[in-house]
């Protein structure tokens, strides 16, 4: 359909003329459907990108926070569900200057999260210091956003049960002879019935706005290696050896520990208990070892794990005079001593002052330098907190 | 007279706009897919590393303080379909895991894949040996 022209208007030539009315809307309508079907293509690309995006920003921030989960465990003497309190997960550590320290993740309900915080035994709930160790009850750890989560404890002897949810597999290698080795700890303060390590797991699961994940924790600190503690006198610590590979006494030097007094400790929850006794540990270049009466010692027999057990060899309440150090294993090649070890102990050590036993005592005000000044440095940590005095300007 | 810059598009040329247009959109929405896509698989990488590390956690809690535990591992092999916690419903993996003896004498390489139903599979390894006596016991 075609109006009628102007006069003078020029006539089309065929293949030059506009389109027709009804070519037009019937174009447009098209374009509208496509552009329509395309708009709903795009849209629910974008909502499915959208929704991808938060989910796994959502999965990353759990991601995040198992992580964290993983590695305090690793540095933790413990991990414990107190009470079988199915909303939280508790971790126990001691600092090196011999501070208990606890924490927590807390699921709450109704609010959807979980959320960190440190906390003394009775005591009060918030963030701690990490220098003056006090928990600021106001301050608060940033909550992670959780549908659900629920952590339960799976001793050693569990593991091929229902209870696990690797049963099926880890219970098929493992058989049924795991048993549960659960450390306890007593220091005084610390001497909670839920409060164990060894190789006891926690088993978490956590949901945020992906899937649910589940997490085994294994304390890292003890099941590998060993832990003892003694207050007030000093305090020692073995990690793990896959991990830091070398000891960390609190109050000792890399090549000389002084364990000295009377540290209990239990492996079946208290219904018994075992006392460990002053004992020496000396050692050279080649790193720990007992410097005892052992004709026949060899450090290659002793890896740094057994150094803590060696005081085990004193039960309470024998503890004699001197530590009778491991048996000599039978070697038929005569063993030819490591070199003479040049340390000696710090005169605080020899002769502690009544009350002070420790070298480095973290209560010393940050100028404190003790005098004599024994010829080992101090502990680093011990540095961080003492910049000012004299045993650490040697770029300690 | 129509001059020549002034004419429509011919057919010829609206159909060629359209096609490539059209694969424009479509290679968009093709990324965008790819990426979805690429984010559930990540996702499922991350849920079966998780399930290959607590097989791998039980394996040491069991066998940390018991040379005699791992010395009883040696050579086993085990696969089990488990149905874990998912998104709405269970996630199906297929678990298998197995040990064997290694240099130096008194170590073990534990090796566990999980798989999912979809294929995907993350493998981990790690060394077990008994890195400490029992708690309790008495040195030799």
């Amino acid at each position: 359909m075609t109006g009628p022209r102007a006069a003078g208007q020029p006539r089309p030539v065929n293949g030059q003329r506009g389109f027709s009315v009804v070519e037009v809307l019937l174009s447009v309508g098209i374009l509208t459907l496509l552009g329509l079907a395309a708009a709903g293509v795009i849209g629910g690309l974008s909502r499915a990108a959208q929704g991808g995006y938060a989910s796994a920003r959502g999965a990353n921030d759990v991601d995040r926070e198992l992580a964290a989960l993983r590695d305090e465990a690793a540095t933790a003497f413990a991990v414990f569900v107190p009470g079988g309190a199915a909303a939280e997960v508790d971790f126990y550590s001691k600092t090196d200057a011999g501070r208990d320290v606890f924490w927590r993740y807390t699921f709450d309900a109704s609010a959807h999260t979980l959320r960190r915080s440190d906390y003394d035994p009775g005591g009060p709930s918030g963030v701690r210091d990490p220098v003056t160790g006090a928990i600021d009850a106001r301050a608060t750890y940033p909550p992670l956003q959780a549908a659900s989560f629920s952590a339960r404890v799976l001793e050693a002897n569990e593991l091929g049960s229902s209870r696990n949810r690797y049963g099926p597999v880890s219970g098929a290698l493992i058989g049924s002879g795991a048993r549960a080795l659960p450390v306890s700890f007593d220091n005084g303060q610390a001497r909670l019935p839920d409060l164990y390590g060894g190789n006891v797991i926690v088993q978490i699961e956590l949901r945020g706005a992906g899937p649910a994940r589940t997490l085994h924790l294994l304390s890292g600190a003890l099941p590998t290696g060993f832990t003892f503690h003694a207050l007030p006198v000093a305090h020692g610590v073995v990690y793990r050896i896959d991990q830091t590979h070398r000891f960390w006494f609190g109050l000792a030097q890399v090549s000389h520990s002084w364990i000295d007094g009377h540290v209990d400790v239990s492996y079946d929850r208290w219904r018994t208990r075992t006392a460990w006794c002053d004992f020496n540990i000396y050692g050279g270049a080649h790193g720990i070892d007992p410097h005892g009466p052992q004709a026949n010692y060899n450090p290659d027999d002793y890896n740094e794990s057994f150094a803590g057990l060696l005081a085990q060899t004193q039960a309470d309440p024998a503890c004699g005079p001197s530590p009778p150090g491991p048996a000599a294993p039978n070697r038929t090649a005569p063993f030819t001593p490591p070199p003479p070890i040049v340390d000696s102990p710090p005169p605080c050590f020899t002769s502690p002052p009544p009350g002070e036993a420790p070298c480095w005592p973290p209560s010393a005000p940050p100028d404190w330098t003790p005098s004599p000044l024994p010829s080992f440095t101090p502990p680093r940590i011990w540095c961080l907190t003492h910049p000012r005095s004299g045993a650490c300007r040697n770029g300690f | 007279m129509i001059r020549e810059c002034e004419r429509g598009f011919t057919l010829l040329e609206t159909l060629a706009a359209v096609t490539i247009t059209g694969i424009a959109v479509l290679g968009v929405a093709g990324a965008v897919a790819a990426s979805l896509y690429g984010s559930a698989r990540s996702e499922t990488k991350l849920l079966l590393a998780d399930d290959a590390s607590n097989v791998l956690t039980d394996l040491r809690a069991a066998s940390a303080y018991d040379p005699a535990m791992l010395a009883s591992m040696d050579g086993r092999r085990v696969s089990a379909r488990l149905a874990l916690p998912g998104s709405g419903g269970p996630r199906i993996v297929e678990v298998t895991a197995g040990v064997a003896r290694q240099a130096p004498a008194g170590e073990y390489l534990a090796t566990v894949t999980a798989t999912a139903a979809d294929g995907t599979s993350v493998t981990q390894r790690v060394t077990l040996a008994a890195e400490a006596p029992a708690p309790g016991s008495r040195v030799p």
